[in-house]
C-alpha cells in the first residue's frame, strides 16, 4: 500500500512576510513559516492576518509548511 | 533510521511476501468482468487467512479491508466495493500480508479484456519501471537512484508519474522509512544498506499526474480523469545486490 507522506493541519495567519511567506500558528500550536501554493498565486487568491488556512507539511521538516486552502 | 533486518528475518518477510505473490496472482486470474471488487477481497482473506497470517492492511490506519482495488483513474487505495470490474477495465490490486509480526507488501495491474494500446503501454512500462528500478537496488546506492531510474524509464514511455504517494520501508510494519517515490534526483535520499527490506511501487498515468482523494476518504483519483497503472514488490538489501522478496 502506498504511503502519502503529508500531513494536512489547520492554522491562523498571523504574519505576512515578503515572498508569500507567511508566519503561522498552526491548531497544533506551533508556528512554523509556510509558503503559499503555486494554484493559490495563480488563482490570486489572497491570504492576510486572521485568515485560517490548511497547511500541508512534510514529516521531515516541521517547521515548515504549504499554505493549500483559506478557510472561510 | 531505517531498520535493517538480519537473515532470519528476512527470511520470515520472505514467507509472508510469497504468501502475498500468491493471494496477488490468484487476484490477479480471478479479475474478469463482471466480478465485484468485493469477491477478490473475500478471496483475498481466504487465501491469506488459509496460510497461517493475515492481512497486513485490515485495521491499518483505520482501512477496512485486506486489499486495494483501483480501477481505471483509481489510482491507489481504491475500497472492495460491490462495484462489478466491466470489459476494458485497467484493475490494479494491492496486498499485504502480515505473517507472524513479518510484513510484505505487492502489487500489479492488469487489463481486463480489450483496451487500446496506449492503455496496454502505460500498464507494461509501469511495470518495467518497476523492474529497472528493483535492478538498481544494491548497498550503497541511495534511494534517489532508485526514484530517477523510475522515473526515466517513465518519461521515455511518455508517462507521468504520481508523486503524491510514495514506495516506502517494510518489514516489520506496513510503512518505514524511507520514502521512494516514482521520480527523483539521483543524488538524492538514503543511502541503501544490507538488510533494508524496501516496497518499491512506481505509479503512473497517462494524464498530469495530478491526484486527489475521493470523498470516501481513501480512494486516490486521477485530477484529469485518466487510468494509471501501479506495480510493487518487497525488496530485500543483500550484501552484493537484492532479493525479490513477493516474487
Amino acid at each position: 500500500m502506498p504511503n502519502n507522506d503529508l500531513i494536512e493541519i489547520e492554522g491562523e495567519v498571523i504574519e505576512a512576510l515578503p515572498n508569500a511567506l507567511f508566519k503561522l500558528k498552526l491548531d497544533s500550536g506551533q508556528e512554523i513559516i509556510g509558503h503559499l501554493s503555486g494554484k493559490m498565486r495563480i488563482h490570486y487568491i489572497r491570504v492576510v492576518p486572521g485568515d485560517r488556512v490548511k497547511v500541508e507539511m512534510t514529516p521531515y521538516d516541521l517547521s515548515k509548511g504549504r499554505i493549500v486552502t483559506r478557510l472561510k | 533510521m531505517i531498520q535493517k533486518k538480519s537473515k532470519e528475518q528476512i527470511r520470515l518477510i520472505q514467507k509472508s511476501g510469497l504468501i502475498a505473490k500468491f493471494t496477488l496472482k490468484e487476484l490477479l486470474s480471478a479479475a474478469k468482468p463482471g466480478v465485484s471488487r468485493f469477491e477478490l477481497e473475500k478471496i483475498a482473506n481466504r487465501l491469506i487467512a488459509a496460510r497461517g497470517a493475515k492481512p497486513s492492511f485490515l485495521g491499518y490506519r483505520g482501512y477496512k479491508f485486506a486489499t486495494c482495488i483501483s480501477i481505471n483513474d483509481e489510482v491507489v487505495h481504491g475500497l472492495p466495493s460491490q462495484k462489478r470490474i466491466k470489459d476494458g477495465d485497467i484493475v490494479s490490486i494491492d496486498v499485504g500480508v502480515n505473517y507472524n509480526g513479518y510484513y510484505s507488501d505487492t502489487a500489479a495491474t492488469i487489463i481486463v479484456g480489450q483496451a487500446s494500446q496506449e492503455i496496454k503501454n502505460l500498464v507494461s512500462n509501469t511495470r518495467k519501471a518497476l523492474m529497472d528500478a528493483i535492478s538498481v537496488v544494491k548497498p550503497g546506492v541511495r534511494v534517489g537512484e532508485i526514484e530517477s531510474k523510475t522515473g526515466e524509464v517513465l518519461r521515455v514511455s511518455k508517462l507521468k508519474p504520481i508523486l503524491a504517494l510514495s514506495g516506502h520501508g517494510v518489514g516489520f510494519e506496513v510503512h518505514e522509512e524511507p520514502s521512494i517515490k516514482s521520480d527523483g534526483e539521483i543524488e538524492s535520499g538514503e543511502i541503501l544498506e544490507e538488510g533494508m527490506v524496501i516496497a518499491i511501487e512506481p505509479m503512473a498515468t497517462l494524464g498530469t499526474g495530478e491526484v486527489y482523494t475521493d470523498k470516501d476518504g481513501w480512494t486516490i483519483k486521477t485530477v484529469d480523469g485518466k487510468p494509471a497503472a501501479h506495480f510493487e514488490h518487497t525488496i530485500a538489501v543483500t550484501k552484493n545486490g537484492y532479493k525479490m522478496l513477493t516474487v
